[in-house]
Formats: structure tokens, sequence, C-alpha cells
């Protein structure tokens, strides 16, 4: 009996540290759902598009001019453009703004930007009312070019 | 401009007693293109970074709780990319692991705002349908052509050939709407 007391102690012991180190360490394992959700909600934020180390980190925004008149669109482009090694090349770039139906917007941009500039400002007028376009900014230095579209309402 | 952003490097948990190294985090943008939603890159530099330090974490904190974020680009070890969903001053920190010694590098603050006398459009980044739709009418035109020549083409050019080249005969059954698309495809070119 007094064996069987001991044996019941020893189990009722190893169970009860057993259960208290798995509560402790309850949430230290890796949750592969939630790692997943939470990269996909970075990957939707920043809409990381390459797909291998990148030639030129490029971006751009398209604004819209405050208090101009409604019949006309005058809207503000703004891009950054660079290498992410070598500043010291310059890097040709074309934009294009245009409606829907494939017309432009207004004049194409195009350029080369000079070592150590890394922004691209310009303003595009039209004289009708356009609601929809779609923006087309192509880098290329190198041999290597890189496209990227957005569109805007 | 004001290319260079900060370089202060603070240490925390030394070892040795307290030490103080040099660290840079550069904006690889100019001031005028850091606006929001466009992704900003940061390159990180500094001798503890080429003598085996290694950046293992970045925070980024808002001034006015926008929804601005960090994250490191998966292929370039040294490349942060900061991104904000509206205008804020943000400050980055880094936390850099050298021979178990933790550095934290704090940039900023960094203005991220529109350009005065702007405002923001809605951003729909999804391809245009009709681009993906006139892209897959135009297979029919790839036995002859390069899309690539046919740059910019109008619906009016495009309805023109089909109706003055013998060889583009086939094509008389397109409508006039499908050819509309193809020249929205090739407007993107």
């Amino acid at each position: 009996m007094n064996k069987l007391s001991q044996r019941f102690t020893a189990f009722f012991l190893f169970a009860i540290s057993t259960g208290g180190a798995l509560t402790l360490f309850q949430n230290c394992a890796m949750d592969p759902q939630h790692l997943s959700s939470s990269q996909l909600s970075q990957a939707d934020f920043f809409d990381y598009r390459y797909t291998s180390a990148p030639n030129f980190f490029s971006d751009f925004t398209l604004l819209k001019l405050s208090d101009t008149n409604d019949d006309f669109s005058e809207f503000k482009f703004v891009a950054g453009v660079t290498h992410p090694g070598d500043l010291s090349t310059p890097i040709e770039y074309e934009v294009r703004i245009l409606a829907p139906d494939g017309t432009a917007v207004c004049p194409s941009q195009t350029g080369a930007l000079p070592a150590g500039k890394s922004s691209l400002v310009f303003n595009c007028v039209n004289v009708s009312r356009v609601t929809e376009v779609r923006v087309v900014l192509t880098v290329s230095a190198n041999g290597k070019s890189d496209t990227l579209e957005k569109s805007y309402r | 401009m004001m290319q260079a952003l900060l370089m202060i490097a603070l240490l925390f948990f030394a070892d040795e007693g307290f030490a103080q190294v040099q660290l840079e985090a550069k904006s690889l943008y100019e001031d005028d293109a850091r606006i929001p939603g466009v992704i900003i890159p940061l390159k990180l530099s500094g001798d503890i970074l080429t003598q085996g330090g290694i950046a293992f974490s970045a925070n980024v904190k808002s001034a006015n709780g926008a929804d601005c974020r960090i994250m490191k680009d998966p292929f370039l070890p040294l490349i942060y990319l900061l991104k904000c969903a509206s205008p804020s001053e943000v400050q980055v920190f880094f936390k850099i692991e050298k021979s178990r010694q933790l550095f934290e590098l704090q940039v900023g603050p960094i203005d991220i705002n529109y350009p005065s006398g702007t405002q923001p459009l809605d951003e729909d980044r999804p391809p245009n349908p009709e681009v993906l739709r006139g892209k897959d009418l135009f297979s029919q035109c790839v036995n002859c052509h390069k899309s690539s020549d046919l740059r910019q083409r109008t619906s009016d050019q495009i309805k023109n050939a089909i109706q003055g080249v013998p060889d583009m005969k086939d094509l008389t059954n397109l409508s006039a709407e499908q050819i509309r698309l193809i020249a929205v495809y090739l407007g993107t070119l």
C-alpha cells in the first residue's frame, strides 16, 4: 500500500510538472497560419513586386492638383528611381499617362536621371476632364529595364 | 536636398562596458519622392555591418498613428523598405547584432507628405482588365507581328490595316470593340 501511494504521488507530481511546463511554453511554438497571414498582410501593404534582387527601385504616385478647373485635368507625377547599389549610373526613364482607351492624357516624358538624382516630378495637364488614367513608368540602365504600371481614378 | 538621414548608434547590452559605433541609414530617394503610398528604400551602411554585424529587426513609429510599416528587402540584406499609407512624420529604429552585442540605430524624423497643392487619387494596382483582354485578342496577330512593332497603334489604324492588307482578311470577323481592346493593349507597350 505504501509503494502504491509512492507511485501515485510520483505520478501526480510528474503530471503536475509536465502540465506546468506545457502551459508555460504553450505560446512558444511557431504558428504557421499566423505567420502566413502576417506575411501576406505585409506583402499586400507593400505590394512587393520583385521576384529576384531588383536592378532598380522605382515607385511613383499620381496626385491631383488642388483648386483646378473641373473642366481640366491637372496631375502631378512624382517618382523615386534609383539603383540599389551603384548610384553613379544615369537611369533612363519614360513615363506615359494614358486614358483607359490607350490615348495619351499628356505627352510622354522621357529622359535620363543624372547620377545622384533620384526623384522625377512633373505636371500633366489635359484640357478635357479625365476621370481614369493609367500610368506606365519604364526605367532602364546597363541593358536592364523595369516597368511599373498603376491605375488611378 | 537632405538625402542622408541620421547616423547615430547607441549601444545596448554591451558585455564590456559602454561603446559607441557609427552606422548610417540613408534614404535612396530624395525628399520630394518621400510621399505616402511610395515605397522608400533605406540603405544601411557602416563598419559594423562589414565586420559581421547583422541587422535583424526594424520598427517604425509614426507621430500621428498613421499606418507606416517597414520591411527588409528579401533579396538585398542592407536594404529596408519604408511605406506610409497617409502623411506622417516617422522614426525608424534598427537593431544590429554583432558578437552578441546589440546596437540600435535611430533614424528620423522623416517627413512623409504630399507636395503642397496636391491631393491623392484612388489608386488601383491590378492590371486593367481591358488590357488583359486586348492582349489575349492580340494573340491572333503574333504570327505576323511583334507587339512592340505596333506600339501605340490606334483602333482606326488597326481597322484600316485589316480592311486594306490582304493577309489580314482572316481578321475581318473582329468586332469594333475587339479592335478597340487590341488598341488599348498596344497603348500600354
